[in-house]
């Protein structure tokens, strides 16, 4: 590989002082749209796109590949913070970040969150810098069958989430349910609208979380909330400990998110979910998961950055969308006259290094933002509760009403910020629900693809030897702790 | 058409046989225009009517501000239920319509989307080839129709990106006699990512999502679904000049107006856009898209939309 | 001290087992297959099986633990009030519009429900009203509702 010298030319090209700017402006915005819920980063490229026509695409593919990336730092804040997930892929966060801000931890979340960010997003362009074209060649392999079977192990890890395996499962397979409504993707039936056209797309995800998570939250909170202790402010940064904790897994979560971030049909929502449960699985004392653990914060936020990354590989080594965010950014493209193929990386090799030198400057920019940051965020906390929670509300109305400019949104996320508050009154996971809902598309379509692809033949599924494979993880993953608890005979694993 | 005869009565007129040049001329937007896209923020749909805005901002031909608003969901039906249920007289409001919009009320019956609007103009068609993986045998769509013919029935598989996709699959598998097997994936992007991971053999899908792929040799375009070549792709054939008897088959974009507004906005807006698709940056963003020039205007544009319509349902097995 | 099954876990089991039952008696309606591939009612066909069986397990354990602590019945008072501003709010965006309708919802939620002195109440719903209004309206040109007062 003759990467070093083409990186140097990379740095030259990224480090002009107009291309810099981009690059500021690019991860500033991506931090704004990142931290209020609803409006996206694919929204926000969107939107500046008549506006850069002007540029010379190099400017503007650093410019949208800041706000992409940036947006992942920026969900962190209000998900830790306030309990809203700003981003779809921020919502694990707030599970232990939240917890961890009810601590008077917050600042220490949100600078393992940076940290971890730093350090994934990083890795993930080092990944896309030396084995992109290899990777993405692999990702090709991956059809119908083989989502499938991946669904199917994500689906198996659905009811690990919570504290209580049945009712996790309840709030999973619901979660699923809602996922069927709308036009049905294969022969175009519309199903479960109930009439109302507002509701042929379906449920929005991000109005869904924000319902759940965010305004749950404050109808449960508020009831005390004059009395609630305001968190005293303490550990602006993370410790020694929290560092000691939190780096393996980082470095797991930037393995995840990274190969997850590849694969065309999952991004880094789903990277963040699957980084969360590995932690999970793999800690000494999984009950310390969803009281504030900062493994759950640190696993997911290095997971989410890396997926970010890994998105680009099939964009710049194939020329097709890695996620929906980098489809924006391939139409985009188009208009600026670069027309993605399969060989961006030499014929637009000045514009692809320039991009990958222009992300590790970014990253860095956006780890200097953050550390400080992080700590003058955390002491919003010392704002009293009863202060805090009515505008808490107010951004979720304007967020979840900015998703697709509609009110009917707005009556979701009141009858859903209902169902959040029984929810965790009552000790039901919320996880599960919107991990289904994402699923569930996705389980649907390829398990449909599959079987018309083999004409209603079932064998496809363990014929094709990377779907037989993952179906044996899936079967582990079942069956290993269900083993080990008839083996111990100790029904307390199961609350 | 959609006269407003409410108008028309109060004017004692009785019928409107020629509409009123005068008061046609006489019309301008009197506030901010609003511009709605019926789907959601960065795809095709909304991509082409922020282009149409900016050219109609930048080449002066609209008077006031032009704001494009997202009405995303359910194929179109959200925005111009949206547009119906507090725009219907409204003449400073225009909506983006597409192929697509004119689908979603075939397929999903308590949807209305087309017959709320006043359509005003079409502004380019977009068009379909039929891509193989550039390791396929075949060489061209002669031979690939011979082989597939020749194969048990569903046995090759096209991936396909949306309904209009499937038309033209549809379209396709009629004009060769042979039963194709639709595989079908949310959008073109997937479609030709499963075409260049060999999970099907084959998709008919718009050259812009494909130009960079042809460049690059992962892929090789067998044929063409009109009647002329492209400039930008000399060697590729048409259907028919290969023998096979494929119709036409391109989708429609284009721009109306709410369906209660009077006809001297409707002619201010059919004249704004004659103006729009005769500008140097419409004819460029065409170019890029590799998209075919196809302005019409009124009468004639009703009359195209009504033959899609009895294409489409034929096409989707769904007659009226 | 005598109430001690749990009535939210029960409620919640059966809401989900009602959603069950309208997914089933939707998928009625739909083809379960299309020629040898399930068709767009087999899934939701599958999981409305699933989630009345599972939530009727999960209505059954709550039954069988009877473990719930005692609620004090004044603890519900505050979460409805702040659901109905919120609803109220809500109500009000497109006839009022956006600003005036959380300005309004904001107030009450600091006057009545926190009971704030009525100045900071004033003071901090019309900086959070108006904060709202520059981020998403004037500078991402999101087109909140603007109702007769503005715009």
């Amino acid at each position: 590989m003759d990467a070093f010298p083409q990186l140097m030319a990379g740095f030259v090209a990224a480090l002009t002082p107009g291309n810099v700017a981009m690059c500021f402006l690019g991860v500033l915005l991506g931090q704004v749209v990142g931290v209020l819920p609803g409006i996206g980063p694919s929204a926000a490229i969107a939107l500046l796109l008549p506006i850069t026509f002007g540029l010379d695409p190099t400017a503007a593919l650093i410019l949208f590949a800041g706000i992409y990336y940036g947006s992942q730092y920026g969900g962190t804040l209000t998900s830790v913070l306030i309990s809203v997930p700003g981003e779809s892929s921020t919502v694990m966060t707030s599970i232990d970040g939240y917890q961890m801000a009810l601590q008077g931890r917050a600042g220490a979340a949100l600078g393992i969150a940076a940290i971890g960010s730093f350090i994934a997003g990083t890795l993930g362009t080092v990944g896309l810098m030396l084995i992109a074209p290899p990777l993405a060649k692999m990702a090709l392999a991956f059809g119908p069958p083989e989502y499938f079977s991946l669904v199917v192990l994500g689906l198996v890890a659905l009811a690990a989430v919570g504290s209580s395996v049945l009712k996790g499962l309840v709030a999973g397979v619901a979660g699923l349910a809602l996922g069927t409504m709308g036009i049905d993707p294969q022969v175009g039936t519309a199903r479960f609208d109930f009439g109302q056209v507002w509701l042929l797309d379906g449920i929005e995800f991000i109005v869904l979380t924000v319902a759940l998570f965010g305004l749950g939250e404050v109808l449960s909170g508020c009831a005390d909330a004059a009395a609630r202790p305001v968190a005293k402010v303490k550990d602006v940064l993370p410790t020694r400990e929290d560092w000691q904790r939190s780096k393996w897994p980082i470095a797991r979560g930037s393995v995840i998110g990274f190969v997850i971030g590849v694969l065309p049909a999952t991004g880094a929502t789903i990277a963040s979910f699957v980084a969360y449960i590995v932690e999970k699985k793999l800690a000494r004392d999984p009950s310390r998961f969803g009281k504030g653990a900062i493994e759950g914060v640190a696993g997911p936020e290095a997971s989410n950055n890396a997926a970010a990354s890994g998105a680009l590989v099939p964009m710049l080594s194939l020329g097709v969308p890695g996620s929906g965010t980098t489809a924006v950014i391939l139409g985009a493209l188009i208009m600026f006259g670069v027309r993605p193929g399969p060989e961006m990386f030499t014929t637009n090799a000045s514009l692809v290094w320039a991009l990958i030198a222009s992300m590790l400057i970014g990253n860095l920019i956006l780890l200097i933002m953050n550390l400080p940051l992080a700590g003058l965020f955390a002491r919003l906390l010392a704002v009293p509760y009863s202060w805090l929670y009515p505008p808490i509300i107010a951004l979720c109305i304007a967020g979840v009403y900015s998703q697709a400019n509609s009110i009917e949104d707005c009556w979701l996320l009141v009858g859903f910020g209902l169902v959040g508050w029984m929810m965790r009154r009552y000790d039901w996971p919320m996880a599960p629900m919107v991990l289904g809902l994402v699923l569930s598309p996705l389980f649907e379509t390829a398990m449909r693809q599959s079987l018309t692809l083999s004409l209603g033949d079932p064998t496809i599924f363990v014929a094709r030897p990377l779907s037989a494979g993952l179906l044996a993880c899936a079967a582990l993953a079942l069956l290993v702790p269900l083993a080990s608890l008839a083996w111990q005979r100790r029904p307390r694993a199961v609350r | 058409m959609h006269p407003n005869r409410r108008s028309a009565l109060a004017l004692g007129l009785g019928t409107l046989a020629l509409p009123n040049l005068a008061r046609a001329q006489g019309w301008q937007p009197n506030r901010d225009v609003e511009f709605v896209i019926p789907f959601g923020v960065g795809g095709g749909a909304d991509l082409m009517a922020r282009v149409i805005q900016k050219i109609m901002t930048d080449e002066r031909l609209v008077p006031v501000a032009v704001n494009p608003v997202n009405r995303p969901g359910g194929g179109g039906a959200v925005g111009m239920a949206y547009v119906a249920a507090s725009r219907r007289t409204d003449p400073n409001t225009i909506v983006a319509i597409n192929g697509t919009t004119q689908i979603t009320p075939i397929m999903v019956p308590n949807a209305r989307t087309l017959s709320l609007v006043r359509p005003i103009a079409n502004v380019m068609l977009d068009d379909f080839l039929l891509f193989v993986r550039a390791d396929n045998p075949h060489r061209t769509a002669a031979a690939f129709a011979a082989a597939a013919k020749a194969a048990p029935a569903r046995s090759v598989n096209f991936g396909t990106g949306g309904t209009t996709d499937q038309m033209a699959v549809t379209v396709f598998g009629r004009a060769i006699g042979a039963e194709l097997n639709m595989v079908n994936f949310n959008s073109g992007g997937e479609a030709l990512t499963a075409l260049l991971g060999g999970h099907v053999q084959a998709v008919i899908g718009n050259p812009l999502e494909f130009m960079g792929q042809l460049q690059g040799g992962a892929v090789r375009a067998l044929g063409v679904f009109r009647d002329t070549r492209f400039t930008d792709l000399p060697d590729v054939p048409t259907m028919k000049e290969q023998g096979i008897n494929a119709e036409n088959f391109q989708m429609w974009r284009g721009i109306a107006v709410p369906g209660g507004v009077n006809d001297a906005a409707a002619a201010y807006w059919t004249e704004v856009m004659r103006k729009v698709v005769a500008t140097e940056a419409w004819k460029r963003y065409l170019k890029e898209n590799v998209a075919s020039e196809a302005p019409m205007f009124g009468a004639d544009f009703a009359a195209f939309l009504e033959r899609q319509e009895k294409l489409y349902r034929e096409l989707l097995g769904r007659p009226a | 001290m005598t109430r001690r099954v749990s009535l939210g876990d029960l409620g919640l089991a059966a809401g989900f087992a009602a959603m069950g039952l309208v997914w089933l008696a939707g998928a009625r309606d739909m083809p379960m297959w299309e020629r040898e591939t399930p068709g767009p009612g087999w899934l939701p066909f599958a999981f409305g099986v699933l989630l009345v069986v599972l939530s009727a397990a999960a209505g059954l354990q709550a039954l069988r633990r009877a473990d719930a602590p005692t609620e004090a019945p004044g603890a519900l008072r505050k979460p409805l009030l702040v659901l109905a501003a919120t609803l109220a709010a809500v109500l009000g965006l497109e006839v009022v519009g956006f600003v005036a309708a959380i300005f309004l919802m904001l107030l009450v939620l600091y006057a009545l429900a926190e009971r704030k002195p009525l100045l900071g109440s004033l003071l901090a719903a019309a900086g959070v009203s108006a904060a709202l209004h520059l981020i998403f309206v004037t500078w991402l040109g999101v087109p909140l509702p603007a109702g007769p007062f503005g715009g």
